[in-house]
């Protein structure tokens, strides 16, 4: 065989199999920011080797290179790092570069977040995985008995609505986690009864629904015009919040499924407190 | 009423004066129906903030800029239509609304505030009017090919712009730059609605006058040309008002399709070709269909447990298209 044909089946080994040249490594990739949270609790942060651009809690986790974000994942940067697991959670819609993961070799685990028992069900999961399964269980116990404490606070009755965005309005509906948080804490939710997850509310129906407490979640993703904000619900006067000016402004980040769930349910219930 | 051969006064006064008459009609009946219903005694005796604050800050704004929107979109169609000689022309065949919305993105990725995004994205429909205009003038004349095809590598370009800031910045801000695209109605005030009709009010008003001139406009170049007629000016004329009515109504309403097609081509098929006519009766249907796509859109999934509404591009769409193959099928 000539020089020439060694270099161009040489060339080809290369260019066919450069899975097989990358070493798997011992790393974890978690492909959302609530994971990272999580995992970080689990004492298992020194273990990531990719997380998105949006995990930026805690400060350690925005030093890991950044793999993806919400609706994609860089495929080559996460088959040259080879991890040995990558976590996502069901939620997330990016099936397809996770199918082409996995025909790679690349180990992916799901979790389900969608309500507040998979949540629980999720942390004990994780733990299993990397047999943490104690620190799984008192991490899962203390969530659950400071959420226990705030259940048992007696709090007067009020019809709060979580707004995500204005500019259409959009709530926060039945059948999803922030839902359920708020009928565990025993909080009326005004929007609880649409089946929709996040449904589109029109003004009329804000106005007609006649929340006691608005909580507007969406300053996280529309950083500018809280001021201009509060004037736009200060029009609709015949809402009890708006007469009563009770309308609030939260960070949606405080109420990703960690532990800092429970920082974001008290602040909830704080506001509520008479 | 039977169409008479050429158009009379008193034939386009009695249309005319019946379409006006039907416009204002469902108007009324959509402020009040709902959902909810609002009783029109409630309001009067004023005893219960509840119905005024519905009507007055919800429910009156929405549905008066949900009947200048369509007034608007549909009045563009024809204009562009006939300035095009294309009947596939509509607000977004000229760049003008892709100008908008880059315009009302990038304000939306800087974090600007909602009355400033919705300036930007005025202006940005002004530039890309002015733009487009320069670049498709051919010996000071605007040809409709050169025109078209301008508008058409505009609204590409300014789309890829558009994609761009969409992934490059965060989540959230996505979603409100997904709903500019597919448009809303909804959240507007009184003065908010009151500025855009102003803008729109001026340009029908100049189109209106222009309309006889869209007759002549529509025959193109080379006829009004060997006629020995120059239609240079009412083109441009034409062109401007057009531009100037979509770049306030994307600015406020995003992006609402098949409004401007379908309604022109809708009055054509029954009343015919003749633009003294067609215009201000698409202005009238162009109102009357956004007036009813944005009440169903309400009401189809109020109540029970979905709670939601969607959005007006949605069902413009889904009535439209159906309903015009029918009545194009028919008429052949």
């Amino acid at each position: 065989m000539s020089n020439f044909r060694l270099k161009i089946l040489l060339f080809l080994i290369l260019l066919f199999n450069f899975n097989i040249l990358s070493v798997a490594s011992a790393g974890v990739v978690s492909l959302k920011p609530n994971i990272t949270e999580l995992l970080f609790e689990l004492g298992l942060g020194d273990r990531l080797v990719g997380v998105t651009t949006f995990c930026d809690y805690p400060e350690e986790a925005k030093g890991i290179e950044k793999v993806g974000d919400y609706s994609h994942v860089d495929i080559e940067k996460v088959l040259k790092i080879h991890p040995e697991i990558v976590i996502n959670s069901k939620e997330n819609s990016i099936e397809r570069e996770i199918i082409f993961l996995e025909k790679r070799g690349i180990k992916v685990k799901f979790l389900n977040f969608d309500r507040l028992n998979q949540f629980f069900d999720s942390i004990g999961d994780l733990s299993k995985e990397f047999d943490r399964e104690e620190e799984g269980k008192k991490i899962l116990s203390r969530i659950k008995s400071e959420l226990e404490e705030l259940r048992a606070i007696d709090l007067p009755s009020e019809k709060v609505i979580l707004v995500v965005g204005v500019q259409p309005l959009v709530v926060v509906g039945g059948n999803n986690f922030l839902n359920d948080l708020l009928a565990y804490l025993n909080i009326s939710n005004a929007a609880g009864g649409s089946r929709v997850r996040y449904p589109n509310w029109g003004v009329e129906q804000l106005i007609l629904s006649q929340p006691t407490v608005i909580i507007d979640l969406s300053m996280g993703t529309e950083k500018k015009g809280e001021a201009m904000r509060l004037k736009w619900y200060r029009q609709f006067q015949s809402i009890p919040a708006v007469k009563n000016n009770r309308i609030y402004f939260m960070d949606i980040d405080h109420f990703r499924a960690s532990s800092r769930l429970v920082r974001g349910a008290k602040k909830i219930v704080e506001l509520l407190k008479p | 009423m039977k169409r008479p051969a050429a158009l009379s006064f008193d034939y386009w006064f009695k249309v005319v004066g019946v379409g006006f008459c039907f416009f204002c009609i469902v108007l009324f009946l959509l402020a009040f129906i709902g959902p909810p219903f609002i009783s029109p005694f409630d309001l009067i005796s004023s005893k219960d903030p509840l119905a005024g604050d519905l009507f007055f800050k919800a429910r009156l704004p929405r549905v008066l800029f949900a009947f200048v929107v369509g007034g608007a979109l549909s009045a563009s169609g024809v204009a562009f239509q006939s300035l095009l000689r294309n009947p596939l022309a509509d607000p977004y065949t000229l760049g003008v609304s892709g100008g908008a919305a880059l315009g009302g993105v990038a304000a939306m990725a800087l974090g600007f505030s909602f009355p400033m995004v919705t300036l930007v994205a005025f202006t940005g429909a002004l530039v890309s009017l002015l733009l487009i205009y320069r670049l498709a003038q051919v010996n000071g004349r605007l040809p409709s090919a050169s025109l078209l095809l301008t508008g058409v590598m505009f609204n590409a370009f300014a789309f890829a712009l558009i994609l761009l800031i969409n992934s490059l910045i965060s989540f959230g801000q996505a979603h409100q730059i997904l709903f500019f695209l597919i448009g809303s109605l909804e959240a507007v005030s009184l003065n908010e609605v009151l500025w855009v009709s102003l803008l729109v009010a001026g340009g029908l008003f100049i189109l209106f006058f222009q309309s006889s001139h869209m007759n002549i406009v529509s025959l193109g170049e080379e006829t009004t040309h060997s006629l020995g007629i120059s239609a240079e000016i009412h083109r441009k004329i034409i062109f401007i008002s057009a531009s100037v009515i979509v770049g306030a109504t994307v600015a406020y309403a995003g992006l609402i399709g098949f409004v401007g097609l379908f309604v022109p081509h809708f009055v054509r098929l029954i009343f015919g070709g003749d633009h003294r006519l067609t215009f201000p009766l698409s202005v009238i249907g162009g109102g009357i269909f956004l007036g009813l796509s944005d009440f169903l859109s309400h009401l189809l999934f109020w109540s029970g447990d979905l709670q939601t509404q969607l959005p007006v591009g949605v069902i413009t769409a889904l009535i439209g298209g159906p309903f015009f193959i029918y009545l194009m099928k028919r008429s052949l």
